[in-house]
C-alpha cells in the first residue's frame, strides 16, 4: 500500500519540501516573505505519515528495502510537520508535536526533533487537569515528548515524577470521571484510559533504560515495551480511537527504534569496560550533557555493522563530518584494550597536526580516565627525548601508557627505531582520524608507509581508519586487512543538521552622492551533492555602514566577508576564514566595530592577561577580543590558538576569523562559515573533503538548526567558480605515492639523485632502506622489492593500472637497492634519523668539513650568545634536502644563513618572549629599532618559529646528534638527548622539559620545574596529578601573583580542567 | 428503497440534498432493527476481551478497579435511544447509500474526546470503481420542535457538518485513523481509491452525511434551514445529504424494538 500512497503524493512531495526548505530558511535565517501553501503541505506531510503507518505495520515484512524506504518517507514528513503552525490548543498541540517528533526518529532525524523540542517547547499541558481523559493523555503526551527531547537528567527524573503522579491521584479522580459519562461513553473513556496507562508504563521502562540500561533486571527492552504496546492496540481495536490508535503505532515503532538508538543496545554485551565506558558517558556526559544515544552513523557502525564484535583486522569507517567518530573511536578502542589485556596492548592514536594531538589526547583523557585508561602523548618533535622515553617505558602497570596520541610521522620513526620492542608491550591498534590525507601531496606519503610497516612488522596490530566520506573505503580497508577487512561508509544519507551553502555578492544600488553607491548584499543558495536546502530566493544580507560606506568599498572580498559575518553572526558564532595570516588580521580587524565591542568575561580577561604577559601588551587579539573577535592562524603560538579556540567552544567569541588551512583541524561545531576565499596559500583550491570538513560544521547538534556556509565573490567570474568548486566531489582516496610517481618523469629511474630535486621521495626511499634493514639485510633484497612495494596502497593500484609506469618505477627502485646494499653504507642511519641515504652522506661529509664532531656537543654550551657551535650546525642543515626548504623560508629566502638561523633558535631555546624575537629578528631595523613591534613582524616571528623552525631544527639537531655523536657513551648520549626538545619546548633547562610535555605555558615552566625538586622524577602520570592538585597559591608563590594565577588557569583550561 | 421506506420531501440547494424518510412498521422495519440494527450493538465475545484488557493492566503498575466496575458492568448500553439511533444511520446509509464503514461496527465504542476530534461517520461512499471518503453526523431527537434542538447551535448537526467541511485538519485526521482500520482487503482498496481521488480533487472530494433520528411527523422545516445553511460552505466536488428518517415508534421504544419486541 505504501508504494501506492507514495505515487499519490508523488507530485506534490518536492514541491512542498521545497515550500517547508523556503518556511525553515525563513524562519531561522532571514526573514523573507513568500507564499507558502499550508494546504499542499499540510496534505503531503499526512500522506507521507500514512505511508510511514504502513510501512512500520508490515511487521512481516520488516526487511532492509523496508528499513530503507521508511527513513526517507518518516523523515520528509518530519520535515513537513515541522513547518506547519502548531495548534492553538494545549493537547491538540502536544500531539501533533509527538507525531512529528515520532516521524523523525523513525526518519533518523531524532537530534533534530530533540534540538526542534528544546529551541521551541511545547505549551504546559493540562497535567493537573480536574479532568481525569484530559490528565492522562496531558500526562503520557508529556512525557513521551520528554523521552524524544532527552533534555539531560531533567527531562528522564520528570518522566518518571509524572507517571508516579499520575497513579497516585488514579484512584481520586478516575471513578468520578467515569460515572459523569453515560455509560456507552465511560466504556469506551475506560478502554482508552487502559491504553493509555500502557502507554505511559511503557515510557517508564524507556525511562529506566535510558540511564540504567537495564529495567527489572531486563537488559533487552524491546519486549517488555511490545508487551504494553498490544495492550495499546488491543484496546483500539475494539473502540473507536481517532488519536490514539495511529499515535500508537507510531510510538510502537519509534519507541523500537529509541532503544535501537541506546548508548545501551549498540554496546550491549560487548566487555566490562565497554559498560564502565557507557555508564560513565550516561552520568556525567560531555560538558554537563550526558548521551544517552548513538547518532545514527554510530549506530550504524557500532551495532548494524558490528564494529565491536567483529574481528577484523582493518576497518575504514568513513562517515560525514560530525558523525561523533572519536567516540566510535574510543568503543574500539576500549576492545583492543579488552582484547589484549593479558599482554599489556597499547593503542596509537595518530591526527595530522600538533593542534589536533593536544585536542583529541584531552578529550580522551576526559572520556576515559575513569576508566584507569592512560592517554599521553608525544610531541610531534621527531626525537624521542628523554621524558618521552622514560614515559615511552614505563613498566609500572599503574602508571603505563595506554593510548598514544602521535602525528603519523613520529610515530613511524619511533617504530623504525625499534621502539614497539622497547616499549615491551604489543601495539594492538592503530587509529588514524582524517585518514584521507593519505593523499596529501606533502605529508601523505609518511602515513601511508607507516601503515604499511606496521602491517607488515606489528604483529597484533589492527587498524581503524576514520576519513571523510571516500568512494573507495572497501580499497583502502582491504589494503590493510586483506579478506580480514571491513568498510563500513555512509555517504549523504545522514546529516547531523540543515545545512545551506551559497555564494554571497553585492549589488550596486541608488546613488548616495557624488560617484558613489550604496549596496546590498545577497546570498543565492546553490545545489550541492550533500543535500543541502535550496531556496529560489535571494537570501537579502543588507548592507553594513560601519564596515563598508559605499558599494565600492563594499567590494573586496574580504569585506564582503565581513559584512556577511556581521549578519550571520546574529544567529551564532561564525568562522571567517582567508588565505593568508596578513589579510585574517586585516579581516578581523574589520570587525572591530562599535556594535560588536563588549565587556570582557572572565575568560576573555584570562586570555587577554595570558596574551599580554607572553606576545606583549602589544598583541592585536587583546583589542579583538574585546570585540568577541577571535583569530586563529600559524602566525600565532599553538598554544594562543587552542585557546583561542577554548574561547569560542565555550560561546565567548562572536567570530573566529581564520585562515582557510583551519578547515583540516576544526573539531567543533559552529553556526555559519564564511569564506572569503576557497583557497589554500599559493592559490591551491581547497580539496572538496576539506570543504565538506568545514561545512560539515555548520550548524550546531545543539543549538540553531540550519548550518550556513556562504563564500564570497567580488565578481560574476569568481560566482562562477565558486560554483564549480562547491560542485566538485569528493572522489576516490588515492596514494600520495602514485602522484609522486606521476610526477617524478624522468627522474623515476634514479632514485639516488631524486631526493635533492624532491625532497617528498625522501619517505619512499627510507622506507627501502627500513626494510632492508628489517629483512636481515637479505642478499637477494633486489628480488624481495616487488613484494615490499606491494605492502603499499599505492603499488597495487598503480600495478593495476598502468603496468609500463610500474616497470620503469621498478627499474628505478631495483637500482636503488643495489646502491643500498654497497658496503659501509650508513644503513642505521636512516632510521635513527629520519633522512634518506644520501642526506645522511651529506650530512656525514659536512659536518667532517665544519668540523663538527662528538665534542661539539655541549649542553651547557651550545645555547649560549657566544658558542658557534649551533651556527656550524645550521650551516649543516641547510645543506639537506628534508630540512632545506623550511629553513630557508625562515631567512627570507635570502640564502642559506645558518648565523641568523642560529641567533633565533638561541633566543627562543634561552626563554627571549616571542615579540622580542619579533622586533630582533623579523624587523626591517632589528634589534636595535626603536619602533614598536609590529603585527606583521610578530606574524612573521610565530608563523616561522612554529612552523617551520623549531620542529625543523629540533628534528635536524636531533638526527646530527646521531650521525656525529656515534663515539659518545650511552651516558653522554642521554645526557643530550634532550637537546633537540630543548629547540622544541623553548627552553633551556632539562627539568622543564616534562613540563612543557605536560602543556605548561614556556614563560612559566623554566621558573615551575625549578621549584618542584624530586617530584620531577616521578612518573609523567605522577607529575600531571600533581600539578592538577597544585593550587593557586602554590603557583602564585613559584610565579608571582599575577602570573602565577593566569599560568595555572590557562593550563588547566589547556589540559582539559575547570578554571576555578 | 426498501418497500418500508417512502421518501415524504425532498429538496436541494447547490450541493446539499435533503430528503426526509418515513419508516412504516411492520414486518420489513422490524426484519431491519431486530437483524441489521440489532447486530451493530451486541457482543457476546466484548466481555471476554475486556477481562484481557483489565489483567494486562496489573504490568502498568496501575489500578484496575474502578475500570473493572465500568467495563464489566452489564450495561445494555441499547437502552440508550441514541445508541440504537446511530446504528439505524449506520445501517440506512450501507443499505440504501452503499457507505461501507471497514471495520466490525460492533466494536466502534466512541469516546467524548474521540468525538470531540471527530465525527460520528467514517466511511467510504462506494460507487461502482469510484470510491470517497465519507463523513458524517448523526442525531437522535425526541425533541418534538421542528427543527429541534439538536439541529441548532453549536454542538447542533450543520455546524458540525460545516467544521467537516472547512476544517482541513480534522478530515486529516479523520483519515489517518481511517488507514489504520484499513488492515485488509477490500478496505485497503478503498482507501486507496478514495484516497487517489481525494488527492487529485485538491482535496475536496468527501460525501458528508447528516441523519437525525425522528419520533414525529415528518416536516421539511426539520431540514431545510440546516440544509440551506449548509449550502453556503459544501463547494463542489463534495456533496451533502441530509436524511431525516421517521421511526414509526417513539426513540424510547427504540432498545425494544432491536429485540423483536413490538411492544
Amino acid at each position: 500500500m505504501n508504494r501506492e500512497i507514495l505515487d499519490i503524493v508523488d507530485d506534490s512531495r518536492q514541491q512542498a519540501l521545497e515550500q517547508a526548505q523556503c518556511i525553515q530558511v525563513s524562519q531561522e535565517l532571514l526573514e523573507f516573505s513568500f507564499n507558502v501553501d499550508y494546504e499542499l503541505i499540510q496534505k503531503t506531510a499526512v500522506l507521507l505519515e500514512i505511508a510511514v503507518l504502513d510501512l512500520v505495520s508490515n511487521e512481516f515484512e520488516e526487511d532492509d528495502e523496508n528499513q530503507r524506504e521508511l527513513r526517507p518517507v518518516a523523515a520528509d514528513a518530519f520535515r513537513l510537520l515541522r513547518v506547519l503552525p502548531r495548534p492553538n490548543d494545549q493537547l491538540e498541540e502536544g500531539i501533533f508535536l509527538l507525531r512529528a517528533g515520532a516521524l523523525a526518529v523513525l526518519g533518523d532525524k531524532g537530534v533534530d526533533a530533540a534540538r526542534w523540542l528544546r529551541e521551541n517547547s511545547w505549551q504546559e499541558l493540562p497535567i493537573d487537569s480536574q479532568d481525569w481523559s484530559e490528565r492522562t493523555w496531558a500526562t503520557v503526551v508529556d512525557v513521551w515528548l520528554r523521552l524524544i527531547r532527552k533534555d539531560g537528567w531533567s527531562d528522564r527524573d520528570l518522566v518518571l515524577e509524572r507517571i508516579s503522579s499520575l497513579r497516585e491521584v488514579q484512584s481520586i479522580f478516575e471513578k468520578e470521571y467515569l460515572q459523569s459519562l453515560n455509560i456507552s461513553n465511560a466504556k469506551a473513556t475506560a478502554l482508552e484510559l487502559i491504553g493509555l496507562y500502557h502507554l505511559a508504563k511503557a515510557a517508564e521502562i524507556f525511562a529506566h533504560y535510558m540511564t540504567d540500561g537495564v529495567v527489572d533486571g531486563k537488559y533487552q527492552i524491546q519486549e517488555l515495551l511490545d508487551t504494553h504496546f498490544d495492550r495499546v492496540l488491543a484496546v483500539c481495536k475494539q473502540a473507536r480511537m481517532i488519536q490514539l490508535e495511529p499515535l500508537a503505532i507510531l510510538l510502537a515503532a519509534s519507541a523500537s527504534q529509541m532503544a535501537e538508538n541506546s548508548i545501551w543496545t549498540v554496546t550491549r554485551a560487548v566487555n566490562s569496560r565497554v559498560s564502565h565506558f557507557v555508564k560513565n558517558l550516561v552520568d556525567r556526559g560531555r560538558g554537563d550533557k550526558a548521551i544517552f544515544d548513538v547518532l545514527p552513523p554510530q549506530r550504524r557502525v557500532l551495532a548494524e555493522k558490528g564494529l565491536l564484535g567483529s574481528s577484523r583486522r582493518a576497518v575504514v569507517v568513513s562517515l560525514p563530518t560530525s558523525s561523533g567518530k572519536t567516540m566510535i573511536a574510543e568503543f574500539r578502542i576500549l576492545q583492543a584494550l579488552n582484547q589484549f589485556a593479558l599482554d599489556r596492548g597499547w593503542v596509537a592514536y595518530l591526527v595530522p597536526t600538533r593542534a589536533l594531538v593536544n585536542q583529541i589526547s584531552r578529550q580522551l583523557r576526559r572520556d576515559l580516565s575513569d576508566l584507569k585508561i592512560n592517554v599521553e602523548q608525544v610531541s610531534p618533535a621527531l626525537e624521542i627525548d628523554n621524558i618521552e622515553s622514560d614515559l615511552l617505558c614505563q613498566d609500572d602497570p599503574k602508571n603505563e601508557f595506554h593510548i598514544l596520541v602521535t602525528t603519523p610521522e613520529k610515530l613511524n620513526l619511533m617504530l623504525r627505531q625499534g621502539w614497539e620492542t622497547k616499549i615491551g608491550r604489543p601495539l594492538t591498534l592503530v587509529i588514524v582520524d582524517e585518514a584521507h590525507n593519505i593523499q596529501s601531496a606533502e605529508r601523505g606519503l609518511h602515513l601511508e608507509l607507516l601503515l604499511a610497516t606496521v602491517n607488515s612488522e606489528c604483529q597484533h596490530a589492527q587498524f581503524l581508519l576514520l576519513t571523510p566520506f571516500i568512494r573507495n573505503a572497501r580499497e583502502v580497508a582491504r589494503w590493510l586487512g586483506g579478506r580480514n577487512s571491513e568498510d563500513i561508509s555512509l555517504a549523504v544519507d545522514w546529516q547531523p543538521n540543515d545545512r545551506v551553502v551559497g555564494i554571497i555578492q553585492a549589488e550596486k544600488t541608488e546613488k548616495i552622492g557624488g560617484r558613489s553607491f550604496d549596496y546590498r548584499l545577497s546570498m543565492k543558495t546553490v545545489h550541492t551533492t550533500k543535500q543541502t536546502l535550496v531556496v529560489d530566493d535571494l537570501l537579502d544580507l543588507q548592507n553594513n555602514r560601519d564596515i563598508a560606506s559605499t558599494y565600492s568599498r563594499a567590494s573586496k572580498s574580504s569585506v564582503l566577508a565581513a559584512i556577511a559575518a556581521q549578519k550571520l553572526q546574529q544567529r551564532g558564532p561564525v568562522i571567517v576564514m582567508h588565505t593568508r595570516p596578513d589579510w585574517v588580521w586585516s579581516l578581523a580587524d574589520r570587525l572591530k566595530i562599535e556594535v560588536n565591542k563588549k565587556v570582557p568575561t572572565a575568560n576573555i580577561s584570562l586570555i587577554q592577561k595570558f596574551l599580554k604577559l607572553e606576545l606583549g601588551p602589544e598583541t592585536p587579539l587583546i583589542d579583538l577580543l574585546s570585540y568577541g573577535i577571535g583569530v586563529h592562524h600559524a602566525g600565532l603560538p599553538d598554544e594562543v590558538r587552542t585557546l583561542v579556540e577554548w574561547l569560542f567552544e565555550e560561546d565567548e567569541l562572536n567570530f573566529l576569523v581564520a585562515t582557510t588551512t583551519i578547515a583540516h583541524g576544526v573539531n567543533f561545531p559552529v553556526s555559519g562559515v564564511v569564506m572569503a576565499s576557497h583557497q589554500y596559500p599559493f592559490g591551491k583550491d581547497m580539496p572538496p573533503e576539506d570543504f565538506w570538513n568545514i561545512a560539515g560544521r555548520a550548524g550546531r547538534i545543539s543549538h540553531g538548526t540550519l548550518g550556513v556556509v556562504g563564500l564570497v565573490a567580488e565578481n560574476p567570474d569568481k560566482a562562477q567558480k565558486l560554483r564549480d568548486f562547491i560542485d566538485r566531489q569528493s572522489g576516490e582516496l588515492n596514494s600520495a605515492l602514485i602522484e609522486l610517481i606521476l610526477e617524478a618523469g624522468e627522474h623515476l629511474s634514479d632514485l639516488r639523485g631524486i631526493v635533492t630535486q624532491k625532497p617528498q621521495w625522501s619517505a619512499f626511499v627510507q622506507y627501502l632502506v627500513h626494510t632492508y634493514r628489517q629483512m636481515g639485510r637479505p642478499e637477494d633484497f633486489i628480488n624481495k622489492t616487488e613484494q615490499i612495494l606491494r605492502n603499499t596502497f599505492g603499488f597495487r593500484k598503480l600495478r593495476a593500472e598502468n603496468a609500463s609506469l610500474v616497470d620503469r618505477f621498478l627499474e628505478g627502485v631495483h637500482s636503488y637497492a643495489e646502491y643500498i646494499q654497497e658496503p659501509g653504507q650508513p644503513i642505521n642511519l636512516v632510521d635513527s634519523t629520519g633522512f634518506s641515504l644520501e642526506s645522511v652522506r651529506t650530512v656525514l661529509s659536512a659536518s667532517r668539513r665544519q668540523g663538527i664532531g662528538a665534542n661539539a656537543w655541549n649542553a651547557e654550551s651550545l645555547f649560549s650568545p657566544q658558542n658557534q657551535d649551533l651556527r656550524d650546525m645550521m650551516g649543516v642543515l641547510l645543506n639537506v634536502p628534508e630540512l632545506r626548504e623550511n629553513l630557508k623560508d625562515v631567512t627570507g629566502g635570502i640564502g642559506p644563513d645558518g648565523d641568523k638561523l642560529s641567533l633565533i633558535v638561541k633566543d627562543w631555546v634561552n626563554g627571549l618572549p616571542i615579540a622580542s624575537i619579533a622586533r630582533k629578528h623579523f624587523m626591517d631595523d632589528g634589534d636595535g629599532g626603536t619602533k614598536p613591534v609590529t603585527t606583521e613582524a610578530m606574524t612573521r616571528c610565530a608563523q616561522n618559529l612554529f612552523g617551520r623552525l623549531i620542529q625543523t631544527t629540533a628534528w635536524g639537531l636531533g638526527a646530527l646528534l646521531s650521525i656525529t655523536g656515534r663515539q659518545l657513551t650511552e651516558d653522554e648520549m642521554r645526557a643530550l638527548n634532550n637537546l633537540p626538545s630543548r629547540v622544541y619546548y623553548g627552553v633551556n633547562d632539562d627539568n622543564a622539559i616534562a613540563l612543557r610535555l605536560l602543556g605548561v605555558s614556556r614563560s612559566a615552566a623554566v621558573k615551575l620545574a625549578g621549584s618542584m625538586g624530586g617530584t620531577l622524577d616521578q612518573p609523567l602520570t605522577d607529575v600531571r596529578e600533581y600539578l592538577r592538585n597544585m593550587d593557586k597559591p602554590a603557583w602564585q608563590q613559584v610565579l608571582g601573583e599575577q602570573e602565577g594565577e593566569v599560568y595555572r588557569s590557562v593550563w588547566r583550561v589547556l589540559e582539559g580542567l575547570n578554571v576555578d | 428503497m426498501a418497500s418500508f421506506i417512502d421518501v415524504v420531501y425532498e429538496n436541494q440547494d447547490r450541493q446539499v440534498f435533503w430528503c426526509g424518510m418515513k419508516m412504516t412498521d411492520g414486518d420489513g422495519f422490524n426484519a431491519f432493527m431486530t437483524e441489521k440494527v440489532a447486530s451493530r450493538l451486541y457482543d457476546e465475545e466484548e466481555q471476554a476481551e475486556f477481562e484481557t484488557h483489565l489483567r494486562g493492566l496489573s504490568n502498568t503498575n496501575f489500578a484496575r478497579e474502578n475500570l473493572d466496575v465500568f467495563l464489566a458492568a452489564d450495561t445494555e448500553e441499547s437502552k440508550d435511544g441514541w445508541v440504537v439511533g446511530e446504528a439505524i444511520a449506520e445501517a440506512f446509509l450501507t443499505q440504501e447509500h452503499n457507505v461501507v464503514w471497514p471495520w466490525n461496527m460492533n466494536r466502534d465504542k466512541r469516546n467524548p474526546r474521540a468525538s470531540l476530534a471527530g465525527a460520528d461517520l467514517v466511511g467510504f461512499k462506494v460507487d461502482g470503481p469510484k470510491v470517497q471518503f465519507a463523513f458524517g453526523e448523526v442525531k437522535t431527537s425526541q425533541d418534538s420542535n421542528s427543527p429541534p434542538g439538536l439541529m441548532k447551535g453549536p454542538k447542533g448537526m450543520p455546524d458540525q457538518l460545516t467544521n467537516l467541511a472547512e476544517d482541513s485538519s480534522l478530515i486529516w485526521g479523520l483519515i489517518r485513523w481511517l488507514f489504520s482500520r484499513c488492515r485488509t482487503q477490500p478496505h485497503k482498496e478503498f482507501f486507496r481509491s478514495a484516497m487517489k481521488l481525494f488527492v487529485d480533487s485538491g482535496c475536496k472530494i468527501t460525501s458528508l452525511y447528516g441523519v437525525l433520528v425522528r419520533d414525529t411527523s415528518p416536516i421539511e422545516k426539520d431540514l431545510r434551514r440546516g440544509g440551506q445553511k449548509l449550502a453556503e460552505v459544501v463547494n463542489p466536488p463534495a456533496i451533502c445529504h441530509l436524511f431525516a428518517i421517521y421511526i414509526p415508534c417513539t426513540v424510547t421504544d427504540l432498545p425494544y424494538r432491536v429485540t423483536g419486541d413490538r411492544r
